[in-house]
């Protein structure tokens, strides 16, 4: 048996499409049947699916409590669990950006002058400011980032970029590319050697189905 | 602020009854397997100073250990590791004993955990130490040592074997800064064949671009003695990393004929203390427990640290907290006394004869607290003790509990 944790929402939809593209009968898990539940079995395949949030993804895996899951890159950067990030599944791709004013990149990057980022993921904006060697202040915001510019709290935003439509109604460009993102498999470390011929199974079919 | 008066540490726990029982069970049944072998224990302080803990390399970060000052104002820190203690007393009150030390512990380690993430940070450990053998008879005694361990913790279990030499010898050839190889190692150990190819990406056309292809393989190169073969392919032309495969495949080889062939697996992309280990590094898991119990590894250089040279050491330790709670049941509650006795306050001589006369058979008796008997049988039912003995003037009588009514 496996179990494995699927990012609800997004990540969610596709990742039950391509489980399927595979072979996994999830009928349980289809609108009509799920309900309110959150743990759910495969009908013919020792396969369990737990929803849960994406943070929490990284933990029931780290843990060990679930074998495996499906979860964002850009959840994975800001973590620190300890897991095997094992394939890239290649949807829900989109970007971290370092994005400010229209206009005002070259004053951001040549000034000395204290500088503000606001952002989501504080640790994924400290690790690229490191490795650049540039000295920002992080403010850690929980909704629509683009409002701190706007507002006068930072300087410039870290955040994931899809489309850029957000940012431009808020006349904000994308500066730099922070990183890409994607939808990841990732596995407990015991679970890899104790369960490998199950994972192994699961992860060949899987590649059959990135596109 | 408000007082934290009602609670423990981050990251501590109280360990009551069962639990602490259960903890008890592990650790004398280790106990059984390292003595039984010729382990000898000892015991270290619960602080060090800091500069015990501070060499390159060293086993456990400093914003990982709890610190704190002595009164001539050294920073001490809690013990955060087992090992570097017992290299400490290799090179200097052991220094005169004859080798090889054969040492076993079994005692606290304290490690700061992130906020909120469930993990523990006062953890049990229960290893051996094999101070002042080298090679492979001495790596040999350890890992069957290490299998016995696991095994006597009666789960399903594996011990996984890894090496240093391969992957340094791999890496070592390829033309990177430290911050890139330490970024590669990073990747390999956490099997990340996403960032590994992206990185492959970039050398792509570079002279470096074939060499790292092969490091890029290296996570992939875990389970039975079937990856020698891709592996000895992947550094045919490579004789450090042939050398310290064909070492590994000597170990796994013998393992296998000593008859623990179906327990041994292998991965060669577990390289992630290879700054403090120096040859063989090894692994254990057991059903249930979602991180590797046992951890272990060859240290030959350790003890240089503590100035006593060329001192080669390989040992292991085991978490028991780990353990325990990958074993432990939902179903495991205390047991109960089988006997409570009950006795008035002039037949305490009765009430201890009697006491005696049953734990001498085994069974576990304790005393009455109270001086109602209506008392006593209300407690007795509700711990599930099932015999009562009533000492009233001298004499005693058993009632099973619950019936004496009638």
């Amino acid at each position: 048996m496996i179990r494995m944790a699927l990012t609800k929402g997004r990540i969610e939809e596709k990742a039950l499409e391509m489980l399927t593209a595979c072979g996994y009968d999830l009928s349980s898990l289809s609108p009509e049947n799920r309900g309110r539940k959150l743990l759910f079995r495969a009908e013919n395949a020792p396969l369990e699916i737990v929803l849960a949030k994406s943070a929490d993804v990284i933990t029931y895996v780290s843990h060990g409590v679930c074998d495996c899951g499906i979860v964002g890159e850009d959840t994975i950067m800001e973590s620190d669990g300890r897991f095997y990030e094992l394939l890239d599944l290649n949807f829900s791709r989109c970007r971290f950006a370092l994005a400010g004013p229209v206009g005002k990149y070259q004053s951001f990057i040549s000034g000395y002058g204290h500088k503000v980022i606001a952002s989501k993921y504080p640790a994924v904006t400290k690790s690229y400011f490191e490795g650049r060697g540039f000295d920002v202040e992080i403010v850690k915001i929980e909704g629509s980032v683009e409002l701190a510019p706007i507002l006068g709290l930072s300087d410039a935003i870290v955040d994931i970029v899809e489309t850029g439509s957000t940012l431009k109604a808020n006349g904000l460009e994308v500066w730099e590319e922070v990183a890409d993102v994607s939808a990841r498999l990732i596995a407990n470390t015991v679970s890899v050697k104790m369960k490998k011929s199950d994972l192994d199974s699961l992860m060949s079919k899987l590649r059959t189905q990135i596109k | 602020m408000s007082k934290n008066n009602r609670s423990v540490p981050e990251g501590t726990r109280d360990i009551i009854f069962s639990e602490a029982r259960l903890e008890r069970d592990i650790s004398e049944r280790l106990a059984e397997v390292f003595e039984a072998a010729g382990f000898s224990e000892i015991r270290t302080p619960a602080v060090e100073y800091y500069d015990v803990f501070d060499y390159p390399g060293q086993a456990i970060s400093q914003d990982e250990m709890y610190k704190l000052t002595d009164s001539s104002g050294n920073l001490i820190v809690m013990r955060a590791d087992n090992t570097t203690p017992v290299a400490r007393i290799a090179a200097t009150r052991l220094q005169s004993e004859r080798l090889p030390l054969m040492i076993r512990y079994c005692q606290n380690v304290w490690r700061i955990s992130r906020g909120y993430s469930g993990r523990r940070s006062e953890i049990l450990q229960s290893g051996a130490e094999l101070i002042g053998a080298g090679g492979m008879k001495g790596d040999l005694i350890c890992l069957s040592l290490a299998l016995d361990a696991l095994r006597s913790l009666g789960a399903e279990y594996k011990l996984e074997l890894g090496c240093v030499g391969y992957y340094d010898a791999l890496i070592r050839s390829l033309p990177l800064t430290d911050e890139e190889k330490s970024e590669v190692r990073r990747y390999v150990d956490a099997k990340n064949t996403v960032k590994l190819a992206a990185i492959g990406r970039k050398l792509r056309g570079s002279g470096t671009a074939e060499g790292f292809d092969r490091i890029r393989r290296l996570p992939l190169l875990y389970g039975g003695g079937e990856i020698f073969k891709e592996a000895e392919a992947l550094a045919h032309d490579n004789e450090g990393a042939l050398g310290a495969l064909g070492y590994l495949r000597g170990l796994y080889d013998a393992l296998c004929s000593a008859g623990f062939g179906d327990r041994v697996i292998i991965d060669l992309g577990m390289v992630h203390s290879i700054d403090y280990y120096t040859g063989t590094l090894f692994a254990g898991y057991i059903e249930g427990a979602g991180e590797p119990v046992l951890r272990g590894g060859r240290y030959d250089n350790l003890i240089d640290n503590f100035g006593r040279e060329n001192i080669p050491a390989i040992g292991f330790a085991i978490n028991v907290s780990l353990a325990a709670d990958a074993l432990r049941s939902s179903a495991d509650a205390e047991a109960a006394p089988d006997v409570i006795i009950h006795f008035g306050g002039e037949d305490i001589k009765e009430a201890l004869k009697q006491a005696d006369m049953l734990r001498r058979d085994g069974l576990c008796a304790a005393l009455s607290c109270f001086d109602a008997l209506a008392q006593t049988i209300d407690f007795a039912r509700e711990r599930g003790i099932k015999k009562a003995i009533i000492i009233e003037n001298g004499d005693a009588r058993t009632v099973e509990v619950g019936k004496e009514a009638e």
